[in-house]
């Protein structure tokens, strides 16, 4: 029992002491979005594809080790998205957009010394002769890391042209998805907003965002406040 | 004889060779001028008794309340000289007030948009070598303004400053779900800092940002530290026309030499 009890008690000063230790941020991207199929016409009709292209910008410290920004380039390609449901709010200039499940994110990583695979946007409407492809090189079906994207919902206000989305990501491919603990697979929010700025020609919107796990804030405890929970 | 040599013209060119630069694009080629990441906090206090005014359940800011943005900057791009190792940047938003009305909640259908337009204000940026400011795994301190914040976050030298304005909040939550997405938007304009001459006589630009809004997570909103109501990630981009340096015919002659 005393054995027992004491389990539980390092069991909870375990977690009293690493809530906040926790890496909150996967990785932050930058890149533009597009609609394929359904490019042209009602923007973002049901039926229509929604994809996006672009580069990872910075990693936390679960792919630090593992991730090399001086040697390769580092991309992601979110694809698999399909518009079933569609709302305009005239009045407030508001689209809201739900997607169906089984979307999908993939990051790639291709060495720069390759020449001739420089991620390129292309310029014309994507998929182009290197759009989306320069971007899930060299092996499209062999990404670093990818996962599985559902409820994907996205809000753009027509007045400004901002906007953002967001969907929960489990991650399950990938040949670095070993550094990832089982534990800390699933519970990614995927979420991005669009930009200002220029944007190639045939994309839709610039995006930025990150993949990250909201910190659950604790309360710091004494030792002796931890014990206390105990002395029953 | 004295010309003004834009530099405008370059730093396109640049932008359009970073679409198909993949090394350039991943630091600082679409866009950004100054990036803060995702240890930055958004608090809101009523002026008058210095108390937290907002509202976390409603997504909403009292009317009158007083917002004070505090960041970590994690990545400054040309014209600008970057970042020197070892020293440590902030970016802090202020003078920022809600309107009479305070936050707008608006019924659209099956979603709920909740506004709050601050109108304008500024800001300031920070390079700093001394006290570390705290970031989210630290973690932040409760109840804002406190000891640490955000006197951590404008301690050093001032860099950057300028104006805000058109600074607006904005929150959609689907009703069925609960689930929200968020945006923040403003625009910005250098007036001054110890860096002001590489940018002086930039145009205004705008600031792009997440706005995770205080909420239980697990729906797109972010759990935070009490007193806090937001939790930003995003940039200010390079201004479309950017400063112009002072050269004289030679030095400009020299360089195509």
């Amino acid at each position: 029992m005393k054995k027992a009890s004491l389990l539980v008690f390092l069991a909870a000063l375990l977690c009293a002491t690493t809530a906040y230790a926790q890496e909150t941020t996967l990785l932050s991207f930058t890149g533009y979005d597009y609609e394929d199929p359904g490019d042209g016409g009602t923007y973002l009709a049901v039926g229509d594809g929604y994809k996006s292209v672009g580069f990872i910008t910075s990693v936390g410290s679960i792919l630090a080790s593992y991730i090399d920004f001086s040697s390769n380039e580092n991309t992601y390609y979110l694809f698999g998205l399909t518009v079933t449901n569609r709302f305009f709010d005239p009045v407030n200039n508001y689209l809201s957009v739900d997607f169906g499940n089984g979307g999908r994110v993939r990051y790639f990583e291709d060495a720069k010394s390759r020449p001739g695979y420089a991620a390129d946007y292309g310029t014309t409407p994507p998929p182009n002769p290197t759009s989306p492809s320069t971007f899930i090189d060299p092996n499209p079906n062999n990404p670093a890391l990818g996962g599985v994207v559902n409820g994907f919902h996205l809000d753009y206000f027509t007045d400004d042209h901002s906007g953002g989305w967001s969907g929960a990501m489990t991650l399950d491919e990938g040949y670095d998805l070993i550094y990832v603990n089982p534990g800390q697979r699933s519970g990614w929010l995927l979420g991005g907003v669009f930009q200002t700025g220029v944007v190639p020609s045939g994309y839709d919107n610039q995006v930025e965002g990150n993949c990250r796990v909201p910190a659950t804030p604790t309360n710091q405890k004494t030792w002796g406040a931890v014990k206390a929970l105990y002395h029953r | 004889m004295k010309i003004n040599f834009g530099v405008t013209v370059a730093l396109a060119l640049a932008t359009a060779v970073s679409f198909a630069s993949a090394g350039h694009a991943a630091v600082c080629g679409t866009g950004p001028l100054i990036e803060y990441d995702t240890n930055t906090f958004a608090y809101a206090i009523d002026p008058v008794s210095g108390l937290n005014a907002y509202d976390e359940v409603n997504f909403s800011y009292a009317p009158n309340s007083a917002l004070t943005v505090v960041g970590h900057v994690t990545n400054i791009c040309p014209p600008l000289p970057g970042m020197v190792p070892g020293f440590e940047y902030t970016v802090v938003f202020g003078n920022l007030y809600t309107p009479a009305g305070g936050t707008s909640v608006i019924p659209s259908g099956g979603n709920t948009i909740y506004r709050t337009t601050f109108g304008s204000g500024n800001f300031w940026v920070y390079k700093d070598n001394g006290t570390a400011a705290p970031v989210e795994a630290t973690p932040m301190p409760a109840n804002p303004p406190n000891a640490t914040v955000p006197s951590t976050f404008t301690d050093g030298e001032l860099i950057l400053t300028g104006t805000l304005s058109n600074f607006r909040a904005t929150v959609t939550k689907t009703n069925a779900t609960g689930q929200v997405t968020h945006v923040m938007t403003a625009t910005y304009q250098f007036t001054g800092g110890t860096q002001y001459g590489f940018v002086n006589g930039s145009s205004p630009s705008t600031i792009t940002s997440t706005w995770c809004p205080k909420g239980p997570g697990g729906n797109g909103s972010c759990p935070l530290q009490p007193g806090y109501s937001a939790q930003p990630n995003g940039k200010f981009d390079t201004p479309s026309v950017t400063a112009s340096l002072k050269a004289s015919w030679g030095s400009v002659k020299i360089l195509y030499h």
